[in-house]
């Protein structure tokens, strides 16, 4: 158990605002703290990026780099949470970008006639499940839907940060979804055939 | 019939919001103190 100060007090017993501000002094104990209080957090944020618990390691690490780096700009009125959170996609967005030579596109002829497909989605699907699928979709879609569905990115937005057209955004959105669609249809509807009615 | 796209999109912000690494959190704590002391000795080569 980490034990901050003279009096031994509480690691857990710190709000965000003490440790930061001992973290702005350099204090290496407070930077620790900090880290390990959000890792999940930050962990359950690049891996929705990576789907690589390495890779979503290192992303983690380049971003609490930066949050060290810029601990004195930190708003006190603001959370610390959403700040380190923005900085967490900004860096997996970067990393995306850099590995944009690994995406693969696939062409809409080979993804099978989903269009209409509206399967009944299990709602107590497990969470290894919605992984399994999620991490089968290519990295481009993968990052459109996270930055639409999940953080609440508008296509404008998502075109500026990864460098293409709100159009192609909305076009990778719908594509991503589609083929969401026919993975949940071949993982876990057996005896289905991806084109017959459901 | 229920909305395959709403509701996975529910369920995948569940199961971000539960994510549990903190298994993983003493490995990233010691890779991140590598690195930064990897940083902080390339700071001093340049100086």
């Amino acid at each position: 158990m980490l034990v901050m100060g003279k009096r031994g007090k509480n690691e857990k017993e710190y709000t965000d605002l003490e440790i930061i501000l001992r973290c702005s002094a350099g204090e290496v104990r407070a930077q620790e703290i900090l880290y390990r209080r959000y890792f999940s957090f930050a962990m359950s944020v690049a891996i929705r990026y990576t789907c690589d618990k390495g890779e979503a390691m290192q992303i983690v690490n380049d971003s609490y780099m930066k949050v060290l780096d810029r601990i004195t700009e930190f708003d006190a009125t603001r959370s610390f949470r959403s700040w380190y959170g923005k900085v967490v996609v900004n860096t997996a967005i970067d990393n995306y970008r850099r590995n944009l030579k690994h995406a693969s596109l696939i062409p809409l002829a080979d993804m099978g006639p989903t269009e209409e497909l509206e399967p009944e989605i299990d709602a107590e699907l497990s969470a290894a499940d919605i992984l399994s699928l999620f991490s089968q979709m290519p990295e481009n879609y993968r990052v459109t839907f996270n930055l639409f569905e999940i953080e609440g990115y508008s296509h404008d937005e998502i075109g500026k940060m990864l460098g293409i057209t709100a159009s192609s955004s909305r076009s990778n959105l719908a594509r991503a979804k589609r083929l969401l669609r026919e993975l949940y249809v071949r993982n876990f509807i057996p005896g289905k055939r991806k084109n017959e009615a459901i | 019939m229920k909305r395959f796209d709403d509701i996975f999109t529910k369920n995948l912000g569940k199961v971000f919001s539960d994510y549990n690494a903190d298994h993983l959190a003493d490995e990233g704590w010691n890779s991140f103190l590598a690195r930064k002391q990897g940083r902080k000795k390339t700071e001093v080569i340049f100086i």
